[in-house]
């Protein structure tokens, strides 16, 4: 159904390359969002998503003997390729939508309010809709403007 | 539900059982590592010096990550990394002034094209076949050294040719430098619409062989004999930026704008008074309006000095070129003559302009000596409102011989005098008249190397082809021949990394110059490219010519020297026509194409898409016609024609248009590759074609407005005209 999501402006469901543990990542390795993965968060518009490259920071030398590890270091980075990755937030061009991060991190808005509480997931869900009315809604309790060119162009 | 969803899902559920089966696109990619840190979402400004004609505008070019799909080790797949996404001009350019025009704005497609050659190729089939293998570029390399490494261990060094594109730059230089000092003469250098006969004129006329610089933002009155110059001639785009001051940018004052040409330009378009002169009569016109000035005394007759004493009979105040004299021959009436003679001397800062079809005719070198000496006449060489000449830091690169001479030296003898030819930016086998026979000598080069980023129709002859980066992946320069009043130079490095395993061609011929089996000597100093721009612009000057993109050059030439002011020979005054006029009644004009120009352009899709703003047609070439000519011989709107000379025919649509003369046909240049790329491949038919290959004596440039040709309805209309808002048919949108 992956056309008619597209027809309808919705993003089709993500699917990753590997089951990646968020959970393990924040709750035992004590990373956090911005720090190392999603760091561009800070300095741009988007988060970004790391590349291979993030990963064998640490997994050169940490938990090398796990299967998943093992992977990618054999079957991505030793071969120069990255992990496909997929957004799993995002508006569609039919949106026109410009989303920008940095006055959201100024409002001190938390990254759980939009994404859900993703350092309890494993592979990252969509868990909150992006609808029209979820970011008026917040915009008008905030006193955010709610222009439509703040948002749409 | 509401009412625009119900529609859309009722449009959807007839297509989503087979489309569903695609899945998610994204989920098939093989992505590799990017080398680049990069941040998400913000763009980042760069330079860049548009490679789309000589003028050398400077462009920025907004730069942020993106994804983009490449070969890795054979192996194709999708990158992260910083991307070129659109170019403008640069604000502090002196020539484009943050403008830029339509083909320097769909010069990105260059980058992304999706037909570009993307390694080494060797020839594998038969030369044109277009059968080439892919080869590591170590054994390219080899290859080109293993051939220059034979020319030289039979002293045979002279053998070695270069064809490139005219234009003075870093990299020109360099390819001059590098056959020097390996013992080969200087490269040949190419342009269909070339304005070497300008250059010729003003070397004798003003001292200075190059193309003039018009400050028309201080001009009241300019006429033009024949320059499309707001829209492909010379410096477009830093003439269209002052045109509009001129017109509009001064309060109170709007400068007069006449065009004299046999068809109607973008340029005549734009102008107040539109004049049809016939073909080859422009300089007669020139003198005519000469000629009522001083016999009216609006002007003294020796302002026009050494510029006038080229021109035979100004002493006597030209006593053949009276008003009656010049209607018999321009087809222009006496009394209108007069009047425009006396508004351009009443109206002053006046200018004059000669450039495109009245140049090339056989007496180009004599209609443009009559325009400089009217423009000296009038006072307008090196004053406000006139005309005056950019200022030039160092010597230009020699020039070897033309090219009509290098193909007719290689087609002489049994052995061709030339055994190795570098083509570098030039497709002159689509670009020469039949008559030149280039395709023939360039099939008779035993090793011919090409640095071409597409196949085109001389490439696709190469044996050996070494793709060049993209303008946007390597140093770029140009020093603009006109368009600013200051010496510069317009330069930028790359503003992205390569897409493919393509290479710099400059670096190249570094690269190749250390690996001769004996070095070329002196040896070049340089191991790349921007060592060589970096040591030539000097340590100071690079800082901020990276910086802004362009930078002044000192110790330029000053702005005016004095002419000769006498001829070594005589020059043809009266034109002379390929053709016999019964047999073939009409002037064949060519033209460049506002979206192609010579045609080097014809693989950009937006070019194509770009509707023609004369006639809208887009995606096709056409015919065009007068309503009188076409009513009497039976031709309607889009119907096809044949168009044939003496040498050669080609079929197109007609396109009926009042602005051309009765006894005029033109027809754009820049469609009718046989070779270039999935967009140009086999679309419409080339001009070029059906000109004879006379040329103006002085030069050898191509006299490409001078062969007579006759027209034939072939048939009815077919569709192959398209213009712009009419509806296309699923066949024409697709693309081999």
């Amino acid at each position: 159904m992956a056309a008619v999501r597209e027809f309808f402006g919705l993003r089709a469901s993500a699917q990753q390359p590997i089951p990646f543990p968020h959970q393990t990542h924040v709750e035992k390795a004590m990373l956090k969002c911005t720090e190392t993965c999603h760091e561009s968060v800070e300095k741009g518009p988007a988060a970004g998503i790391p590349s291979v490259k993030t990963c064998m920071i640490c997994h050169e030398s940490i938990a090398t003997d796990r299967p998943l590890i093992m992977k990618i270091t054999n079957d991505y980075y030793k071969k120069n390729l990255d992990l496909p990755w997929q957004r799993v937030y995002g508006f569609t061009p039919e949106s026109h939508v410009r989303f920008n991060h940095a006055p959201h991190i100024r409002a001190k808005v938390e990254c759980t309010n939009c994404h859900g509480d993703v350092a309890k997931m494993t592979v990252a869900e969509r868990k909150v809709d992006h609808s029209m009315g979820f970011c008026v809604d917040c915009h008008r309790e905030r006193k955010a403007s709610n222009d439509c060119l703040t948002c749409h162009f | 539900m509401d009412r625009r969803n119900f529609i859309k899902l009722t449009a959807v559920t007839g297509g989503a059982v087979t489309l569903a089966g695609c899945g998610n696109p994204e989920h098939e990619l093989i992505r590799f590592v990017p080398d680049e840190d990069l941040t998400p979402g913000l763009a980042e400004i760069k330079n860049g010096v548009c490679p789309q004609c000589s003028a050398g505008c400077g462009t920025t070019v907004r730069v942020m990550q993106g994804d983009v799909d490449t070969v890795r080790g054979g192996q194709a797949g999708v990158v992260t990394m910083s991307l070129a996404k659109k170019l403008e001009g640069n604000p502090t350019h002196p020539v484009n002034q943050g403008t830029l025009c339509p083909r320097g704005q769909a010069a990105i497609q260059i980058a992304y094209h999706p037909d570009r050659i993307t390694q080494p190729l060797k020839r594998r089939g038969a030369r044109g076949t277009n059968d080439f293998q892919p080869i590591t570029w170590d054994a390219a390399i080899a290859e080109l050294v293993g051939q220059l490494d034979m020319l030289a261990s039979s002293k045979a060094q002279p053998a070695l040719a270069c064809w490139t594109r005219p234009g003075s730059s870093a990299r020109r230089d360099l390819t001059a430098l590098f056959l020097a000092r390996f013992g080969a003469p200087p490269p040949t250098t190419f342009e269909l619409f070339s304005d070497d006969v300008l250059r010729r004129a003003n070397e004798m006329s003003f001292g200075r062989a190059q193309l003039p610089t018009f400050d028309l933002a201080a001009s009241r009155y300019v006429i033009s004999f024949g320059a499309d110059f707001l829209g492909t001639w010379n410096s477009p785009v830093a003439h269209t930026a002052a045109y509009g001051r001129m017109r509009q940018g001064r309060p109170g004052i709007r400068g007069a704008f006449v065009q004299a040409e046999p068809r109607m330009s973008l340029t005549g378009a734009s102008a107040d008074e539109w004049v049809a002169v016939r073909p080859g009569t422009e300089g007669v016109l020139a003198l005519g309006l000469a000629h009522v000035i001083m016999r009216e005394k609006l002007r003294p007759a020796d302002a026009a000095g050494r510029a006038g004493a080229l021109v035979d009979g100004w002493a006597r105040g030209l006593a053949d070129y009276t008003p009656q004299a010049v209607e018999q021959k321009t087809s222009v009436k006496a009394a209108r003559v007069e009047r425009l003679a006396r508004e351009l001397a009443d109206q002053r800062p006046s200018v004059a302009i000669i450039g495109g079809a009245a140049l090339a005719q056989a007496n180009g070198l004599f209609q443009a000596l009559a325009v400089n000496a009217l423009n000296a006449l009038l006072g307008s060489v090196g004053t406000p409102g006139g005309l005056s000449f950019t200022p030039q830091a160092g010597a230009a690169s020699g020039t070897g011989k033309t090219l009509r001479a290098a193909a007719a030296d290689i087609l002489a003898g049994d052995k061709p005098p030339v055994q190795v030819l570098l083509v570098d930016r030039v497709n002159p086998v689509y670009a020469t008249p039949p008559g030149w026979r280039v395709k023939e000598a360039l099939l008779k080069v035993p090793f011919v190397v090409s640095f071409a980023s597409f196949v085109d129709d001389t490439s696709v002859l190469a044996d050996l082809i070494l793709p060049d980066h993209a303008f946007l992946e390597s140093w770029t320069d140009a020093r603009p021949e006109s368009g600013a009043t200051m010496a510069l130079a317009t330069v930028a490095g790359p503003a992205m990394k390569p897409l493919y395993q393509t290479r710099a061609t400059p670096d190249v011929l570094l690269d190749v110059a250390k690996k001769l089996a004996a070095p070329i000597k002196p040896e070049l100093p340089w191991t790349s490219f921007d060592q060589m721009l970096q040591a030539t612009i000097g340590e100071e000057a690079w800082a901020v010519a990276t910086k802004q993109g362009w930078v002044e050059l000192k110790g330029a030439q000053g702005q005016r020297a004095e002419g000769k002011g006498q001829r070594e020979r005589e020059i043809a005054r009266e034109p002379v026509f390929d053709g016999d006029a019964a047999a073939y009644p009409f002037h064949f004009l060519p033209y460049a194409s506002q979206a192609f120009l010579d045609g080097s352009l014809a693989h950009l899709p937006w070019l194509q898409e770009m509707p023609d703003p004369i006639s809208t047609a887009m995606w096709s070439v056409w015919v065009e016609i007068n309503p009188q000519t076409a009513g009497r011989l039976g031709i309607g709107d889009g119907d096809v024609v044949e168009i044939a000379s003496a040498h050669g025919s080609v079929r197109a649509p007609a396109l009926v248009s009042p602005g051309i003369a009765p006894d005029v046909l033109a027809m754009p240049a820049g469609q009718g590759h046989e070779t270039f790329t999935r967009y140009a491949s086999g679309r419409g038919s080339n001009p070029v074609k059906v000109l004879g290959p006379s040329v103006e004596q002085e030069t050898g440039a191509l006299a490409w407005a001078a062969t007579r040709v006759k027209i034939t309805r072939i048939g009815e209309a077919d569709g192959g005209l398209i213009r712009f808002g009419a509806s296309l048919t699923e066949a024409e949108h697709t693309h081999r």
